[in-house]
């Protein structure tokens, strides 16, 4: 049986953008950054046995020991792969690509038919695969770029006529010109084509507001910078939801999931299986043949591999199939795998991230918090129908163990921030925010404090 | 200048009951809890209601560690602002 070699960056949209692409004001978060490099670990969800998993830093063993209870069994590095922070600008394909002796081990490990399966394919997988000699097949990097940007998804929503009012603006005065005829009618978003989840995106309500945005805009261009934005109407939203599907590599589409969002505005928070009625709701109203014609259209410009299409439903009622095509894996993906693990023990989760910060001197690590919610009964273990599952550890604590230099140097009592992802598996909701009440007073104990 | 702060703090996070939550010395990042995108709408309701203009690049973030320490980065901005420096 041959095996998979897991991998790959969760800010996979920093390495499609155009290098001499302009940017909406954003502030540089570096806390969140890391948090972001971490994320990899938890790719063990797409891990089955004797499947290698590449973390850019190494994988906790306390967590690892806790998912082998599970039933999990992957092999995965013991040493870092990123070994400075200078490192954190390239891709995991990248770190390898310059020295594959970090992970010398996972050479002996594989075989002629070890396929590859990364989160998204990123600038430099191909070389990574040529270089070990791998048989797995990529799109073209070029392909993966154009499918990605918000330009084709808007694009590709009006040519199936599913859109609400929007434009593709190429400059500051076109954003200025298209923005307030716009802004007379409603509010409005502006989308950078390679922005995620709570950032890349702004909404604005005032002429003022998108004046001092365009300001921004014209002095990157004034130095050489090229816009593109996309500009929509702001919907009022009543429920996220995401399809999961996969085109294999002769067409063949294979839808696997509806996958409901909790978020935060425009922010992830978590992820959650929709029950049966949503996805017959969803039937009824065709929505399935449109994310049909949506793969039908990505295979024909070339793309195949897995496909997140985040959707949603509006207030009024309507369904939105296209607020942005994510050509990769994503959240949704990881709960989903996680559901199809935990259905051996006839439960399913709810993905969950919780974010707080701490000080240097009330630091504590995983193992700590792990054992601690073993202790109070927290977490889940086969057999039980509640408990809390810790799907990642680096996460909690990576801003601190980087020692980010800006924030000692302004602020020595300025808290780190981390992020813990579970997987919180109960019958019902009210059983879910128990759960997740009881995990937070915990980390409260341990002086760390949870943001709301 | 607080109480302001806090106003536009409870729209930027849709939540009414926010000043009953906050005060001058809560941290703007990890109290409040705003997200980049919401910092980002934070700023600019700030520049917009106290006409001042603000570099995003180099912003020094321990001016968010209290409503208070924002509130003297905005008064020594608006002075620097009016005097033309």
């Amino acid at each position: 049986m041959s095996n998979c070699l897991v991998l790959g960056d969760f800010n996979s949209e920093k390495y499609w953008k155009d290098k001499k692409g302009s940017k909406l004001p954003e502030f540089v978060d570096k806390d969140s950054a890391n948090i972001i490099l971490s994320m990899d670990e938890m790719l063990f969800s797409f891990c089955r046995i004797d499947d290698i998993l590449l973390t850019r830093f190494r994988f906790n063993e306390s967590l690892k020991e806790y998912l082998i209870k599970l039933g999990y069994s992957f092999k995965s590095n013991v040493n870092n792969i990123q070994l400075t922070y200078g490192e954190s600008n390239q891709n995991i394909f990248q770190l390898l690509n310059n020295d594959i002796n970090r992970v010398d081990w996972v050479i002996k490990n594989i075989t002629e038919n070890t396929s590859i399966q990364p989160y998204s394919y990123l600038p430099c997988s191909d070389l990574f695969v040529q270089n070990l000699q791998l048989k797995s097949k990529f799109p073209n990097i070029e392909v993966i770029k154009y499918v990605n940007s918000k330009v084709f998804s808007f694009n590709l929503s009006r040519e199936l006529g599913l859109k609400y009012s929007g434009c593709i603006v190429k400059n500051h005065s076109e954003l200025l010109e298209y923005g307030k005829k716009m802004l007379a009618v409603s509010n409005i978003i502006i989308k950078d084509p390679f922005g995620v989840s709570g950032k890349g995106s702004i909404s604005v309500n005032l002429d003022i507001i998108l004046d001092r945005i365009a300001k921004y805009l014209k002095s990157q261009e004034e130095n050489g910078y090229n816009s593109v934005f996309v500009i929509e109407e702001l919907l009022e939203r009543e429920i996220d939801f995401s399809c999961l599907f996969n085109i294999d590599i002769d067409g063949k589409i294979d839808i696997q999931s509806i996958q409901k969002m909790l978020n935060n505005q425009f922010a992830y928070y978590g992820s959650y299986t929709a029950k049966k009625d949503f996805v017959e709701y969803l039937e009824k109203q065709n929505y399935f043949i449109t994310v049909e014609n949506i793969a039908k259209k990505l295979y024909q410009e070339g793309y195949f591999g897995p496909v997140c299409l985040d959707s949603m439903i509006l207030k009024n009622g309507d369904i939105v199939p296209i607020v942005e095509i994510n050509a990769r894996k994503s959240m949704g993906f990881i709960n989903y795998s996680i559901d199809q693990h935990l259905k051996k023990f006839n439960v399913s989760g709810n993905l969950v991230s919780i974010n707080f910060g701490y000080n240097e001197t009330n630091k504590v690590t995983f193992d700590k918090i792990l054992s601690e919610m073993d202790k109070q009964g927290l977490c889940f273990y086969p057999g039980l129908e509640n408990g809390i599952m810790p799907i990642s550890a680096n996460t909690l604590f990576i801003s601190h163990d980087l020692k980010i230099i800006n924030k000692i140097e302004s602020n020595m009592n300025a808290p780190y921030k981390g992020r813990m992802y579970i997987s919180v598996v109960s019958k019902d909701f009210e059983t879910r925010n128990i759960l997740v009440k009881k995990l937070r007073e915990l980390l409260d104990g341990l002086s760390i404090k949870v943001y709301d | 200048m607080e109480n302001k702060i806090i106003t536009l703090l409870s729209e930027i996070k849709e939540d009414k009951e926010l000043d009953k939550k906050v005060s001058a010395s809560s941290d703007i990042v990890h109290d409040v809890g705003l997200d980049s995108l919401q910092m980002i709408n934070f700023f600019l309701k700030i520049e917009t209601d106290f006409g001042i203009e603000i570099d995003f690049e180099n912003f020094d973030f321990s001016y968010l560690s209290s409503i208070k320490n924002l509130c003297k980065f905005l008064e020594e901005h608006q002075v620097k602002t009016a005097s033309g420096i």
